[in-house]
């Protein structure tokens, strides 16, 4: 149960309350999921009126704060159409206006486009209270165990890859049960991600060049079976969704050119 | 801690807790328009509200958190526009248009909906349906299919603009016309999509008359709901708006196992902490055994359940009562609760259930049997029906086709969960104000596990937020009742969205074995069924349900020729006991269960002889004039009486639907079939037909009482269960006609056990049939009554007029010269004036035929031949069910329907696991479809006229759920050549099939 509740005023303010290891003080956002009802007695730090909710593009990339709500994000010009497109699947206009980007990383599991496509850009997260710069595809993996600050301030991504996903559910706006995001860069770089099965998404490919992508994710989601989905099904979907993002990049550029 | 909120302008000065939710603080306000369903993660959106103008789940958000900011609910939109003395400005124009559209049903969600659509509109003054589609996404909602609610918000849309807008009044007649689809000759057009109104073209369901009749004044017409301007404002309707003082709130410990014996039970601790006013373990309460399902006497199943028991038959059964000051302390006494259980060996698998060595899931001495249930073999039904001689009707075959094929375990999810508040009123007789479908039912069947008398027992019947079959059980109301009975205060007991999943009830699991024997052209002459059906841990349903699977999936295909008369057809099915969740009532009620295999198989076998689909089941199908087979050999445990089919408008469906789904543009189109630049997407279309039932015969009594008021309008008193479908509005309208006034005329009250008559419930597809005929029969005597008194009227003034002459029409009663009376002058004569009676009438009905209707359902999709994921595209359901009384509330019965079955056939289904843990426990696993998926759906109506009903109505509101399944499945084979035998339709199965890999549960 939640036995306090603080609102400060600064972002400042708020870290100090949640550095207090005593307090066992929780950073509240849009509240989609501390606000349930659990066992454990917790207070929680409001983060509304810290001004963690900007959301600025800096050359070619956008630097969102945590605090910011999924509906900003859609609304914001320089947000890729993909991103949005992840965001209007994963969650209803309720949950839009209420969940904050900070909360949705922290507390979604690998079910997540919207996870899985930021975590194809390489974003980077921000966390106090030693402005600790850490990517998104190494926090994920300790995101239960270890966590690097208290309160995660910043997530920053690329704007300027092409990016794609692809993804398989039983009705459109079901939660997948595989998700491909695609991230290429001019240099050619290219970061594959996969989604749709166990804790978090996870990263299948990221190198100079694309060749193999399909052999990557195959190999990433081998033993990627559980009540939903059978390993085979997904590792050879998964190539194919992998190859079908490569073809969609292949076709943008080329509309680009 | 203290806070400030601001609800509509208003400011709220507050002591809270920290932890304390905002719906919880809402409706402890009064601010009752804000639902709760029963979800913790905001799936539902029932608790919409806006903040800050943006629509937010307050169910998710704390109460703390809302300082400072704006908060607005329905309550601050419109009003009734006329409170006495007091006139007001009259409902938001957002919410007249919910009301117009008939976007209401239940209308559990319909706040949240208005709240959303005004946040939008306040937004983008002229949005486009995808955009109100997605401000509605946030919102589910199981009864509409979304069509009527987005109409209703682009209506208000255009109307806050300054637009016209049309009237919405009859349907759209389209006698004479068959050109209704994909007319610009390309069949794949999309759906007509943004700004202005489309409400011409869709809020209004097309209408093919079939057989004329005289046109009426209100029958026939788009009534506004009666309860619409309530439940548009979110009044205090429903069962958990209502409080008592010194109410307590319920809590039930749950089973963690799902197959145990409680070795030892310790409440001491629970009672022990401040807040706790009891709890009850098996030790407490009588032991009755008794059946959950409701249903008229005697109860067609075995007596297997006890309010509580020692034993635990799956994840979910009941172990302990707990009723507490507050519902948190309620919570935290369930942990407090010591069980220590000897974990049993659970059975799983219906295949397994009778094996000699199966674990004995019942073994209680208490347990009474029905017919051939045998509770040793796990057996909770047999059914065994033989109509003609099988074995010479496959002599007579060219080619015997056999297959099987499985259903799943699906939810009704009603937004409102199951909710009761009992109490104790000043005559010391037990009150129980319950969301249920069958409250006489409810009556009867608790009375003896209470110890209490019936006479003692009053049960109130609000407002309904969705039953779809689920509260045609008594499974709350003895909770609730056992704790005012121990504590003697008022308890309320609402189940949340994971004890829905967990603890309640859902469709019956099957597999079902099929075997046809076929002539070469085409000709069925023998056709064999055999089902498993999984009636779960207890048995309630388990005969009935299983019996209506064969009995109307297996009535449809008679056979041509020799067979028409004689037709050769075998049903039978074991229902058997497994520990998970009980099965139960579910809108269809086996039905949909039965047309999966039969109409797949159906495919099959016309495409295997090379014969239209189409055709090869028009060729077979029962036709007018024809013996309904099972009629003759079944009547869910009774004594069966032949019935002749008199309506079957089943071809005249075939013809309109084909047409409006572009079936000749498309089926056999290879072109059609591909997607440019899509080389892994194909498309498909595919046909189902279906029949139902309308209510049970010989037994489905329903009854109303109408007496006429000083001013001449008219009390219907009716026990018949308005759940969100419309009928207290459909019956008002049938009263309304014989009495010769406006439906506003008609005050109905539904139902409450010691005021109204007798109904057996909102199942079955009965009420318009049932309920309706008593309805018109009891508007008969009160009419027979006012055409008498005019008459003398009349002579008084030196008119000599038969009674019978007398018409009533326009609120008058007027002779053949036209001299006329008002029926409120009459009235008056009659309660005040000249041999003073009180004009009323009492009628009941019970029907000796139970006249099937019948559909044709066609559906489009296409399918990614890569994942195997499925896409439905279109839906087109036309339908025969005799005259629509209310063509718009008929419609969105089709179109939520159709949206359900949608859920069956691509995306519904619970999994278990090898220790019967439930996989689902809320919506965000178990996925209903959202608004902004929906695909496109029609409803075409296709009017016989019933000759058995007053006004030659037949049932509409569960066929909607036969079809799309079967269809959605005959599309992909024709999309991709997967014929699938399970559903849903799920990618990997699809997928599998491709690739030729083994079928993934044999993987």
């Amino acid at each position: 149960m939640i036995a306090e509740y603080f609102r400060p005023g600064t972002l400042d303010e708020a870290v100090t309350l949640l550095v207090d290891e005593q307090k066992n003080l929780k950073p509240l956002g849009g509240g989609t999921k501390l606000s349930r009802r659990q066992s454990e007695t917790l207070g929680v730090v409001d983060l509304q009126n810290t001004g963690l909710d900007q959301i600025e593009t800096r050359g070619q990339r956008i630097m969102a704060g945590a605090a910011a709500r999924l509906d900003q994000l859609l609304k914001h010009p320089d947000v890729h159409p993909e991103i949005k497109r992840a965001i209007m699947i994963d969650s209803a206009q309720n949950m839009r206006n209420m969940a904050t980007l900070g909360g949705w990383l922290v507390s979604s599991d690998a079910r997540s486009i919207f996870s899985t496509v930021l975590l194809a850009l390489d974003a980077t997260l921000t966390w106090m209270p030693d402005e600790e710069r850490i990517r998104m595809g190494n926090w994920l993996p300790m995101r239960e165990t270890e966590s690097p600050g208290v309160l995660m301030t910043e997530v920053e991504w690329w704007t300027r890859p092409h990016l794609v996903f692809e993804y398989v559910a039983r009705s459109p706006k079901d939660r997948p049960i595989l998700i491909v995001a695609a991230a290429q860069w001019g240099s050619g770089r290219t970061r594959v991600t996969l989604g749709g099965y166990g804790g978090t998404p996870i990263v299948a490919m990221d190198g100079p060049e694309d060749r193999g992508v399909d052999v990557a994710v195959r190999d990433a989601y081998y033993e990627a079976e559980d009540t939903w989905a059978t390993a085979v099904y997904r590792r050879e979907v998964a190539s194919r969704l992998a190859l079908r993002c490569l073809d969609r990049i292949d076709a943008l550029k080329e509309s680009e050119a | 801690m203290n806070v400030t909120l601001t609800i509509n302008r208003q400011e709220f000065p507050l002591k809270i807790d920290p932890g304390e939710r905002l719906l919880d603080t809402l409706r402890k306000l009064g601010f009752f328009s804000i639902k709760s369903g029963g979800c913790e993660n905001g799936e539902c959106g029932a608790c919409t509200i806006l903040f800050d103008g943006r629509p937010v789940n307050s169910c998710t958000m704390l109460t703390a958190q809302a300082e400072g900011h704006q908060i607005e609910t329905v309550e601050a939109l419109g009003e009734h526009p006329d409170q006495g003395w007091k006139k007001t400005e009259g409902l938001h124009a957002i919410q007249q248009a919910f009301v117009d559209v008939g976007a209401i049903q239940c209308g559990y969600c319909t706040p949240a909906m208005v709240l959303t659509a005004k946040a939008l509109l306040e937004q983008e003054a002229n949005p486009s349906e995808e955009a109100v589609r997605d401000a509605l996404s946030g919102v589910l909602c199981r009864c509409t299919g979304y069509i009527k609610p987005v109409q209703a918000v682009l209506r208000a849309a255009a109307i806050l603009r300054g637009e016209h807008v049309p009237p919405i009044d009859g349907p759209i007649d389209i006698s004479g016309e068959l050109g209704l689809g994909d007319q610009d000759g390309d069949g794949n057009a999309p759906p007509t999509i943004g700004s202005g109104t489309l409400t011409e073209t869709k809020v209004m369901p097309k209408l093919k008359i079939v057989d004329p009749h005289s046109k009426m004044k209100t029958v026939g017409h788009g009534e506004p709901k009666v309860d619409a301007v309530k439940l548009v404002q979110g009044k205090p309707a429903f069962t958990a708006d209502f409080e008592r003082r010194d109410m307590l709130y319920a809590k039930v410990l749950r089973s963690p196992h799902a197959h145990a014996e409680i070795k030892h039970i310790d409440a001491s601790a629970a009672r022990e902490l401040p807040g706790v006013v009891a709890v009850l373990t098996w030790k407490d309460v009588p032991r009755v055994a008794y059946s959950t399902a409701g249903q008229s006497h005697p109860i067609p199943g075995p007596l297997d359940s006890f309010s509580l028991d020692h034993k635990m038959r799956f994840v979910g059964d009941r172990v302990a009562l707990v009723a507490a000051e507050s519902l948190e302390i309620a919570t935290a006494a369930l942990d407090l609760i010591e069980v220590e259980y000897e974990v049993l060996e659970p059975v799983l698998d219906p295949t397994k259930a009778m094996d000699p060595d199966a674990p004995r899931i019942h073994d209680e001495p208490e347990y009474v049997n029905f017919d051939e249930s045998d509770p040793s073999r796990n057996l909770a039904a047999e059914i065994r029906i033989d109509i003609g001689d099988l074995d010479r009707g496959f002599e007579h075959a060219d080619k015997i086709y056999e297959a099987e094929y499985d259903v799943p375990k699906v939810q009704q999810s009603h937004i409102e969960p199951h909710v009761v508040l009992t109490y104790w009123d000043e005559d010391d007789r037990l009150v129980i104000r319950t969301s249920t479908q069958v409250p006489f039912h409810v009556r009867r069947q608790i009375a003896p596990v209470l110890d209490l008398p019936i006479k003692r027992i009053r049960v109130i019947k609000p407002r309904i937020g969705g039953g779809f079959g689920g509260k045609q059980e008594v499974l709350v109301e003895d909770i609730a009742a056992h704790l005012t009975i121990a504590t003697g205060r008022p308890v309320l007991y609402e189940m949340t969205r994971e004890e829905e999943f967990i603890g309640a009830r859902t469709r019956h699991p099957m597999r079902i074995r099929l075997k046809t024997g076929v002539k070469k052209d085409g000709t069925i002459t023998a056709n064999e069924m055999y089902c498993l059906s999984d009636t779960g841990a207890y048995g309630c349903h388990a005969l009935t349900v299983a019996g209506n699977t064969g009995a109307k999936s297996m009535a449809l295909y008679v056979g041509d020729g020799p067979y028409r008369e004689d037709p050769n057809i075998r049903f039978y099915s074991d229902v058997v006991y497994t520990n998970t969740v009980p099965s139960g009532a579910y809108r269809g009620y086996g039905v949909p269960q039965g047309f999966w295999p039969v109409e797949r198989h159906m495919e099959d076998i016309a495409r295997d002889l090379g014969m239209d689909p189409i055709e090869f089941r028009l060729k077979n199908a029962i036709r007018a004039g024809e013996i309904n087979p099972f009629s003759k050999a079944w009547s869910e445990g009774r004594e069966p009486r032949p019935e002749t089919v008199y309506t079957v408008g089943l071809e005249e469906c075939v013809a309109q639907g084909r047409s409006a789904i572009g079936w000749d543009q498309k089926f056999g189109n290879k072109q059609w079939h591909t997607v440019p630049g899509r080389k892994h997407l194909r498309k498909g279309v595919g046909v189902a037909m279906v029949m139902q039932g309308t209510a049970i015969p010989y037994l489905d009594m329903g009854g109303a009482s109408i007496k006429m008021n000083d001013d001449g309008s008219f009390n219907l008193l009716v026990g018949a269960t308005d759940l969100g479908t419309g009928s207290d509005t459909v019956l008002a309208q049938m009263a309304a006609e014989t009495l010769g006034v406006p439906v506003e005329d008609m005050i109905v009250y539904s139902s409450d056990t010691d005021f109204t008559p007798f109904d057996k419930g909102a199942y079955a597809s009965s009420t318009t049939y049932i309920s309706g005929t008593a309805t018109v029969k009891a508007a008969e005597k009160v009419a027979d009554r006012i055409r008498l008194r005019a008459a003398k009227m009349f002579a008084d003034q030196a008119l000599e007029v038969e009674p019978a002459e007398v018409l009533l029409e326009d609120r008058k009663a007027i002779a053949p010269s036209g001299e006329s009376f008002t029926l409120e002058e009459i009235a008056l004569n009659a309660t005040h004036e000249t041999d003073q009676e009180q004009i009323m009438g009492v009628a009941s009905h019970m029907s000796p035929v139970a006249p099937p209707p019948f559909a044709a359902q066609f559906a489009e999709v296409t399918v990614d031949t890569e994942s195997g994921m499925v896409t439905v595209d279109k839906l087109v359901m036309a339908v025969d069910s005799g005259v629509i009384i209310n063509p718009v509330t008929a419609s969105g019965q089709i179109e939520g329907g159709m949206a359900q079955a949608l859920g069956y056939a691509v995306s519904e289904e619970m999994v278990y696991d090898e220790n019967g843990q439930p996989r689902e426990r809320d919506f965000v696993d178990y996925h209903i479809f959202r608004a902004d998926e929906m695909p496109e759906l029609t409803t075409i109506f296709v009017e016989t006229f019933e000759p058995s009903h007053p006004f030659g109505a037949k049932a509409v509101a569960e066929i909607p759920l036969d079809g799309v399944a079967p269809a959605v499945g005959n599309a992909i084979l024709d999309a991709c050549g997967v014929g699938l035998a399970k559903i849903p339709a799920i990618p990997e199965r699809i997928w599998r099939s491709l690739k030729g890999l083994v079928p993934l549960e044999e993987d």
